[in-house]
C-alpha cells in the first residue's frame, strides 16, 4: 500500500498540487499506521481453511482404534488449547491474533461433527448450523479479519433459509418460515447501519452484515420474486390468509430502511437510495402475493412486469453502489441488468426479429439513459463535495 | 481488550459444548435399551464420515402417513435382547403414560416414522464393505425418558456389525 502511494505521492509533487514537506508528512503517517498485514493473512486463511477441513476430515474418518470418550477428550483439549492460544495471541500481532480467532471459532464445527458422530445424531442440518453460530459468535464479534465474520453471516443465512424449507409441514408454515428467513438479510442490513455509527461492532463484522445482507436481498430475493411475478397463481395463495406473515419482512424492511435514513456519516443520497432499495426489493418481492388482480393479467404481462421491477431493484442497486463508490458491486449490477434485458426481450417478444428491433430500441434508450445517469452521478458527486 | 471479557469469550463457548454433550450423556445413560429390525444403505456427510442409514421396522402399528409437524409416538415394550414391535403408534399427545412408559418420540412423513435414530457411524476404513445394510440388522437404541432415542449399537444377527465387516473385508 505504501508502495503505491509513495508512486501517487512523486505524481503529485511533481504536477505542483502538494510539496515535498507535506508528501513526508503523508507518507510518515501512513507508515507510522498498524498494518494490517492483509496479505499475509490472506495466505493464512487458506492456512486455517485447509487446517480445519483436515481436523474436520479426521473426525469423519472415524478411527476405531480410539473410544469415544478419548475422542471427546481429546477434542476439549484442542479446543481449550485453541482458547488459550486465543487469549495468548490477543497481546500478539494481528496476524497470530487472528489466526487464533479464526482457528478457535472454526474447530466448533470439528467437536459438533465428533459428537454428532458419537450419538449417532440424525437432525435437521439447520440445529448443527445454529449451534455453531452460538458457540462462534464471541470469536466472530472479537475477530478484525474477514474470514470468520463473513463465515458466521453467511452461515447465518444458509441456517435459516435451511430452516425455511427442511421440514415445513403445510403452505402456511411455508410461508411463515419462508417470511422470518427473507428478514434476516433485512435485520442484518438494520444491524449493519444502526452500529456503524455507534463504534458498537467491529468493522470486519459490520462488513460482513452488509455484504451478506445485501447479498441475499438482490441476489436470492429477485431471482425469486421474478419466478413469483411470472408464475402466477398468487390469489391462490391470497385466499389462504396465509399472506399475512408477509407482515413480519415488511417490519424488518422498514426497520432496514429507517436505520439506513438514520445512518451516521452516511451522505444524504445514498442514504435514500439504501432506503429505497430496501423497500424496492420487499415489494418487488411480496407485491405477486399481495394483489391477487396481478394474476388476471396476461402471462407475457406478468412476465414483463417481472423484468421490469427485477431491472429497476438492480437500478437502485447500481444507483447506491454508485454514490457510495463502491466499483464493484456497480459493475455487477449493470451486467445484472443488461443480461435481464436480453433474457426479458426473448420472454415477451419470442420471436428473432421482433427481439432484434426491441433489442435495438431498447440498446439506444439504455445508452441515452447512461448518459443522462453520468450527468447526474457528477452533479452529485460536485455537490457531496460541497 | 479486558483480560475478563477475552477469558470468558473462550470458556463461555467451550462451556457451552460440554453442557451440550453432558447432557446428551447423561440422557443417554439413563435410557432403556430396545433392539429394532432395519434396512437401508450407506451414504457419506461431509463432516461426520460414514454412516449407514435405514428405514426402522416398527412392526404393523406404525403406517406410513403424510408429514406432519405434531409429534408422533411409538411405544414400546423391552424384551431383553429379542426384537421389540411398536405396541402403539399415535399423536404423543394421545399416549397414555401408565400403559406406554417407554415410547420414542418422532415425526411421520412420507418415509414412514422418523425418530432421528434412522444413522449408524461407521469408520472410514468399513465403508467398503457396508455399502448396502447387511440382511438381519438389527439396531439397539437407548431410550430416554423424554422420548428421545439414541442408537448405541448396529447388529447383524447378534453381532455387532463392526465385527461383521471385518469378516467381510
Amino acid at each position: 500500500m505504501i508502495i503505491n502511494l509513495r508512486r501517487r505521492i512523486a505524481e503529485w509533487i511533481q504536477r505542483g498540487i502538494i510539496s515535498e514537506e507535506i508528501a513526508e508528512k503523508i507518507l510518515a503517517f501512513e507508515a507510522s499506521r498498524e498494518s494490517k498485514a492483509w496479505i499475509g493473512f490472506g495466505i493464512a486463511g487458506v492456512g486455517i481453511t485447509a487446517l480445519i477441513t483436515g481436523f474436520i476430515s479426521i473426525v469423519a474418518a472415524n478411527w476405531e482404534s480410539l473410544s469415544d470418550g478419548t475422542k471427546i477428550v481429546g477434542y476439549f483439549v484442542a479446543q481449550s488449547l485453541l482458547g488459550a492460544l486465543l487469549v495468548w495471541g490477543m497481546k500478539k500481532r494481528f496476524f497470530w491474533r487472528e489466526v487464533f480467532i479464526n482457528l478457535f471459532g472454526l474447530f466448533f464445527w470439528a467437536g459438533i461433527a465428533l459428537v454428532g458422530q458419537v450419538y449417532n445424531i440424525d437432525e435437521p442440518a439447520w440445529r448443527s448450523l445454529s449451534f455453531w453460530l452460538v458457540l462462534a459468535l464471541p470469536a466472530a464479534l472479537i475477530a478484525n479479519s474477514r474470514l470468520l465474520p463473513s463465515l458466521w453471516c453467511a452461515t447465518a443465512l444458509a441456517d435459516v433459509f435451511s430452516w425455511a424449507f427442511e421440514g415445513a409441514s403445510s403452505g402456511e408454515d411455508i410461508m411463515r418460515r419462508s417470511s422470518i428467513a427473507a428478514s434476516l438479510p433485512m435485520l442484518m442490513t438494520a444491524l449493519f447501519f444502526w452500529s456503524k455509527g455507534r463504534n458498537l461492532l467491529q468493522e470486519e463484522f459490520r462488513a460482513a452484515l452488509l455484504r451478506f445482507g445485501l447479498l441475499a436481498i438482490l441476489a436470492v430475493s429477485t431471482p425469486m420474486a421474478d419466478m413469483l411475478w411470472s408464475s402466477g397463481g398468487g390469489h391462490y395463495i391470497y385466499k389462504t390468509g396465509i399472506t399475512r406473515h408477509l407482515s413480519i419482512p415488511w417490519a424488518a424492511a422498514a426497520l432496514a430502511a429507517i436505520a439506513a435514513l438514520a445512518a451516521r456519516e452516511s451522505v444524504k443520497q445514498l442514504k435514500i437510495a439504501t432506503a429505497t432499495l430496501i423497500v424496492a426489493a420487499m415489494a418487488y418481492l411480496t407485491l405477486p402475493l399481495m394483489i391477487p388482480a396481478l394474476d388476471h393479467l396476461l402471462e407475457t404481462q406478468r412476465m414483463f412486469l417481472g423484468a421490469l421491477g427485477f431491472i429497476v431493484v438492480w437500478s437502485i442497486a447500481a444507483a447506491s453502489a454508485a454514490l457510495a463508490d463502491r466499483k464493484r458491486l456497480y459493475d455487477v449490477a449493470t451486467f445484472v441488468i443488461a443480461c435481464r434485458f436480453i433474457v426479458a426481450y426473448f420472454q415477451v417478444f419470442g420471436s428473432l426479429t421482433t427481439t432484434g428491433v426491441g433489442l435495438v430500441i431498447s440498446g439506444a434508450v439504455i445508452l441515452a439513459i447512461g448518459a443522462f445517469w453520468d450527468r447526474l452521478r457528477r452533479k452529485v458527486i460536485q455537490r457531496a463535495r460541497g | 481488550m479486558n483480560p475478563r471479557a477475552i477469558g470468558l469469550i473462550v470458556v463461555a463457548p467451550i462451556a457451552l459444548m460440554a453442557l451440550w454433550i453432558g447432557s446428551l450423556a447423561v440422557e443417554v445413560a439413563q435410557g432403556a435399551d430396545v433392539l429394532l429390525p432395519v434396512r437401508g444403505y450407506d451414504p457419506r456427510d461431509i463432516l461426520r464420515g460414514h454412516y449407514v442409514t435405514y428405514q426402522v421396522d416398527y412392526g404393523s402399528k406404525v403406517t406410513r402417513e403424510s408429514y406432519d409437524q405434531d409429534p408422533r409416538c411409538v411405544c414400546l415394550e423391552p424384551k431383553g435382547g429379542a426384537v421389540t414391535e411398536a405396541t402403539w403408534f399415535g399423536y404423543c399427545a394421545d399416549r397414555d403414560a401408565g400403559t406406554c412408559p417407554l415410547f420414542i418420540r418422532g415425526r411421520s412423513s412420507y418415509q414412514g416414522f422418523l425418530a432421528g435414530i434412522e444413522r449408524f457411524y461407521i469408520p472410514e476404513a468399513y465403508s467398503e464393505s457396508l455399502r448396502t445394510v447387511p440382511d438381519g440388522a438389527t439396531i439397539k437404541v437407548r431410550v430416554a425418558r423424554s422420548g428421545r432415542a439414541y442408537v448405541t449399537e448396529m447388529l447383524v444377527k447378534g453381532e455387532p456389525i463392526l465385527e461383521y465387516a471385518k469378516k467381510q473385508k
